[in-house]
């Protein structure tokens, strides 16, 4: 790790991606994806879909397992399962279906996880529980279940239940995708609030005001390749690949 | 009615009934963990053991049942003999051995319990399959491991999801063990049977014997209901069926505990 492309003022790389390659079937999602995402630094991933932004951020905590390349996280190089289990325990992640566990209240969804496998106490996972849904506006319907949130308020749990793992990253994956209008801000608030404390974050987005706003880069992918990636001044000023230009044509239109 | 309907013919249905009763019950409780065997071997990676558990499956739902209960009781004497002479004898010289037939109540429950087994089988594993891949993806990349997936994740809603199909078959169940009257097991429906032998009353007694098997269904119906109920995290917690029952135990009162 001598070269450090993602910007000296970060510091070291925590993610480190090198060739990484996906095929689903005949199907080629990433054809050679390098990326490097150093700590506290936000990177917002956009593209048309099918483009392998999901796909990136998906095989950046082993949901997917890649085909080719090298993918470093800490330090610790995805191989195997018991690397997977390591690499999952710093990695947080938020879906675009919130995909909350329906079964349980909302404290015991964001609970579960730092008893089972941090082996945190129950006072200890209840109080960091509480604290993280104080932070995301939640603590009032700890013990409500998911079905009686709004999409929003779902998402906003979703996200202190990853936080609950006090992970090093968090991926996003489209979080505001299947929201409501009226809800997307209060999710993108959390999420400016998490950037602004210096959280490491990959954020699959179509929110471009989000891009502008808070990423430190924009990374632009397209056919499963990065196409173009800089700041945000650069890339919605003056992107220099013609497909950035196309794409920013289209979404940028109204 | 005078000596139509005699303390001893009411204690004879009451008894078939019972009987009735226990082999619904215990059949069931076996068909229960045939299943889910079946059904994890369904889902497993080796093609061997799903391929055994389909076979199986394949097998028991696409014979009748009366089929399947005349196997167990009248082909399993000859099946038993051959294999005392030919394969136990030689191999353990004699001291291990078949019977050499089952009690109509043991091949009663073997077969219906088999039957039931595969069909319920199929219905754990639709549980399990309809859980939204997406939670258990939540799971993961929260650290969880695949067992405490399944326990947490998977099995709860899984269970809430099943309910329904499993009154069902509980419900078939309890009237399919009347063919168990063919193989003179004495429950309700044989003990109809001789009871009318006695009394020359078919239509009072065969009547009888229907609303007996009716009230015994309307009552795993409501336990069915109930179940629902208590497996549904929202519906619990408002506590309708649950906080009438709650007298008899555990409170509904921690809603929203710390669990």
């Amino acid at each position: 790790m001598s070269a450090d492309p993602g910007g000296a003022e970060y510091g070291a790389a925590l993610i480190s991606l090198e060739g990484v390659e996906k095929h689903f079937g005949s199907f080629k999602a990433l054809r050679g994806v390098d990326l490097d995402v150093a700590r506290g630094e936000v990177v917002v991933v956009i593209g048309p879909s099918g483009s392998g932004k999901s796909t990136l951020i998906r095989c950046i905590n082993g949901l997917e397992a890649h085909d080719a390349g090298t993918i470093t996280v800490d330090g610790i190089r995805i191989k195997d399962t018991r690397d997977l289990a390591e690499v999952r325990r710093e990695v947080g992640m938020v879906f675009q279906q919130f995909n909350l566990f329906p079964e349980m209240t909302v404290l015991r969804n964001v609970t579960l996880a730092p008893m089972r496998v941090r082996g945190a106490s129950r006072k200890l996972a209840v109080d960091t529980a509480r604290r993280l849904l104080d932070r995301v506006g939640i603590l009032e319907q700890a013990h409500k279940y998911p079905e009686e949130l709004s999409g929003g308020q779902q998402q906003r749990v979703a996200i202190a239940r990853a936080l609950a793992m006090e992970p090093k990253v968090m991926l996003f994956d489209e979080p505001t995708s299947a929201l409501d209008p009226e809800m997307i801000n209060e999710v993108l608030d959390v999420m400016k609030d998490l950037a602004g404390h210096g959280m490491t974050m990959i954020v699959v987005t179509h929110e471009m005001g989000f891009a502008r706003e808070v990423a430190d880069r924009v990374l632009f992918m397209d056919g499963g390749r990065v196409i173009e990636t800089g700041t945000p001044e650069h890339f919605f000023q003056n992107p220099t690949e013609d497909r950035t230009k196309l794409f920013l044509s289209k979404i940028l239109r109204h | 009615m005078g000596n139509v309907v005699t303390p001893a013919i009411l204690h004879a249905l009451l008894k078939g009934a019972v009987l009735s009763v226990e082999l619904s019950l215990l059949t069931y409780g076996l068909a229960l963990v045939i299943g889910l065997i079946a059904a994890l071997m369904r889902r497993s990676r080796a093609l061997v053991v799903r391929g055994l558990a389909r076979f199986y499956i394949e097998l028991f739902r696409g014979t009748p049942a009366l089929v399947q209960i005349f196997f167990a009781y009248f082909a399993t004497p000859q099946i038993f003999a051959w294999l005392n002479h030919s394969v136990l004898g030689p191999l353990s010289g004699g001291s291990v051995q078949l019977p050499p037939h089952l009690s109509p109540f043991g091949a009663a429950v073997l077969a219906l319990s088999l039957g039931y087994g595969a069909y319920l089988a199929e219905v754990i594993r639709a549980g399990i399959e309809s859980i939204h891949k997406g939670q258990v993806e939540a799971a993961a990349s929260l650290g969880l491991g695949g067992g405490d997936i399944m326990r947490f994740v998977v099995i709860p809603p899984a269970i809430r999801l099943m309910i329904p199909p499993f009154g069902n078959y509980a419900l078939a169940l309890l009237k399919d063990s009347s063919l168990a009257s063919t193989i003179s097991v004495v429950e309700l429906t044989l003990s109809t049977e001789r009871a009318i032998s006695y009394n020359y009353q078919p239509a009072m007694m065969w009547a009888a014997a229907a609303v007996i098997y009716l009230a015994l269904s309307i009552v795993g119906s409501f336990l069915f209901s109930y179940l629902e109920v208590v497996a549904d995290p929202i519906r619990r917690r408002r506590g309708r069926p649950a906080a009438r029952l709650a007298t008899a135990g555990e409170g509904p009162g921690d809603e929203g505990g710390s669990e």
